[in-house]
């Protein structure tokens, strides 16, 4: 399991009336335990004291400690480059996007139990696929950059890299992509997360396009633990929608 | 066998009672297995399906048990059928012609059921009404308004209607009627309703949000603001969206202008 020092994933006690403050990036998250429960604020702005707002929950006993998870979106993230990317016939491009991540509650005791899911940032929504048919996804832009310098990671973030590569014999020109983050696992190194790798080859038609996962941490951080395996088990050669091109014909 | 039933026998032949008691001991046991079955059977289907095929599966089963718990009954009690049959197709032929309205709703309802505008649990919007469907029954339709109102329609109107299924589709468009003077800046107007867009969590980013030009209005230039959202949050984004832009066109300073006619006096 994991072992990186210090990190902000470790478990920490929950002492009786005591206020305990945890920052992930813009995700301020505030406890305390009273009268056999515990009470959780959650806050974006960024201050150092917790919003009016609380939420209880009653513990068992002996539930003594509390850990946060990483965890990536609960659905599909629908990436959308700056600037759009074309890749000719038979060419291969590898991108790097940083997805705002989730964090688990968990109350450690005996046994461990989950609270409930935070994200750090809240993201848009957005529709992937036809009208009478699709899936409602998170909206993320990106720039799409084409390295990933550790110093650009931030807490409350997991680098996501995706291996596009065009089969077809024509150019395909790519405006947004839908990034399955649910089939993939979380790593950690040096504090910084990081997805595995998506696997996106398009081969001329929407429905053959083939998405792979492997569940290995990416080559550049190879070392990195293993924090969180996928939400939904991971498939290999899963023929998903990655691409669509969605026209309104109701302007 | 042979038992004891004193007076009865005077009136009533011990063959027949006997008859009568496993009649009714038949009735005590298949009644309810009718209705067990009929439920489970619902919930079945409902779990591989859909609540609709769940119903419809239900009242197939229902309809078809009591009538073998009926006809084992009579046989039972020694009734012959075939007198029954014969004068229930006379009586079915008078029926029929009696009730060309009923008989008019339940073919309404095998149409309904086979071509599926609607299920139970989508709202639906006939005429004025516009309600959840509750089950879609024999002769009608039942449908629950969003004031909690019981609205009976029957199927045969159904048919001939105009029905509106307002969550057939997973995505609804939020269609924002937006006003403002002549002097505003159209294009300062038209970031402002793409920035009020954005903004919501409740609008989707694709498909895209648009704002259409309308018409020159006798007092304001008229816009359409059309934003997309998933079906169960179209009141309350609608609401939003209309909150946001008097907020903003307020800090703007963007006029929502009233009728106003200007006077020349000579």
């Amino acid at each position: 399991m994991f072992s990186e020092r210090n990190s902000i994933w470790e478990p920490f006690p929950l002492p009786e009336n005591t206020l305990v403050g945890r920052m992930v990036g813009p995700l301020g998250l505030w406890f305390q335990r009273k009268d056999g429960e515990c009470w959780v604020a959650v806050s974006r702005d960024g201050a150092d004291t917790p919003p009016d707002e609380w939420t209880r929950w009653a513990l068992r006993r002996g539930d003594h400690s509390v850990r946060l998870t990483p965890l990536l979106p609960d659905r599909s993230v629908v990436v959308k480059p700056e600037y759009d990317i074309r890749l000719l016939k038979n060419t291969h491009v590898r991108t790097y996007t940083r997805v705002p991540i989730w964090v688990a509650l968990d109350v450690i005791g005996e046994s461990s139990v989950r609270l409930t899911e935070i994200p750090t940032q809240i993201l848009s929504n957005t529709w992937f696929g036809g009208f009478t048919d699709g899936e409602t996804c998170y909206g993320l832009a990106t720039t799409a950059r084409r390295e990933m310098p550790a110093d650009l990671i931030e807490p409350h973030q997991a680098v996501c890299i995706m291996d596009i590569r065009n089969h077809s014999e024509t150019d395909l020109k790519v405006d947004r992509v839908c990034l399955r983050v649910e089939r993939l696992s979380l790593f950690s190194k040096d504090g910084h997360l990081w997805a595995d790798d998506t696997d996106i080859t398009f081969e001329g038609e929407e429905a053959s396009v083939q998405i792979r996962t492997d569940g290995r941490a990416p080559v550049e951080v190879a070392d990195a633990v293993k924090l969180v395996e996928p939400r939904q088990p991971q498939k290999r050669g899963l023929a998903e929608r990655a691409f669509f091109f969605l026209r309104n014909e109701t302007e | 066998m042979t038992m004891d039933l004193g007076p009865l026998t005077d009136h009533i032949s011990p063959a027949f009672l006997e008859r009568l008691l496993i009649g009714l001991a038949f009735l005590t046991i298949a009644l309810p297995l009718v209705y067990l079955i009929r439920s489970r059977i619902r919930n079945i289907v409902t779990k591989k399906h859909s609540e609709h095929y769940g119903m419809l599966a239900a009242k197939v089963v229902h309809y078809v048990l009591m009538v073998m718990v009926i006809v084992i009954f009579l046989t039972e009690m020694g009734l012959s059928l075939t007198p029954l049959l014969g004068a229930a197709g006379v009586l079915g032929v008078a029926i029929g012609f009696a009730s060309q309205t009923s008989v008019s709703n339940i073919i309404s309802g095998f149409f309904l059921i086979a071509e599926r505008p609607f299920s139970v649990g989508d709202v639906i919007q006939v005429g004025n009404t516009t309600g959840v469907v509750l089950s879609i029954d024999t002769l009608s339709a039942k449908l629950r308004t969003f004031d909690n109102r019981f609205v009976r329609i029957p199927n045969e109107v159904l048919i001939k209607s105009e029905v509106i299924n307002n969550t057939r589709f997973p995505i609804r468009r939020v269609d924002v009627a937006v006003s403002v003077s002549y002097g505003a800046d159209l294009k300062a107007v038209r970031d402002l309703l793409m920035t009020i867009a954005e903004s919501n969590p409740l609008a989707l980013q694709e498909p895209a949000p648009v704002v259409n030009f309308q018409q020159f209005g006798a007092s304001s230039v008229d816009l359409q603001f059309l934003v997309w959202t998933n079906r169960e949050h179209v009141i309350r984004l609608r609401n939003e969206l209309n909150e946001e832009i008097k907020r903003r066109f307020d800090a703007a300073g963007v006029e929502i202008p009233f009728p106003q006619m200007v006077v020349h006096s000579s």
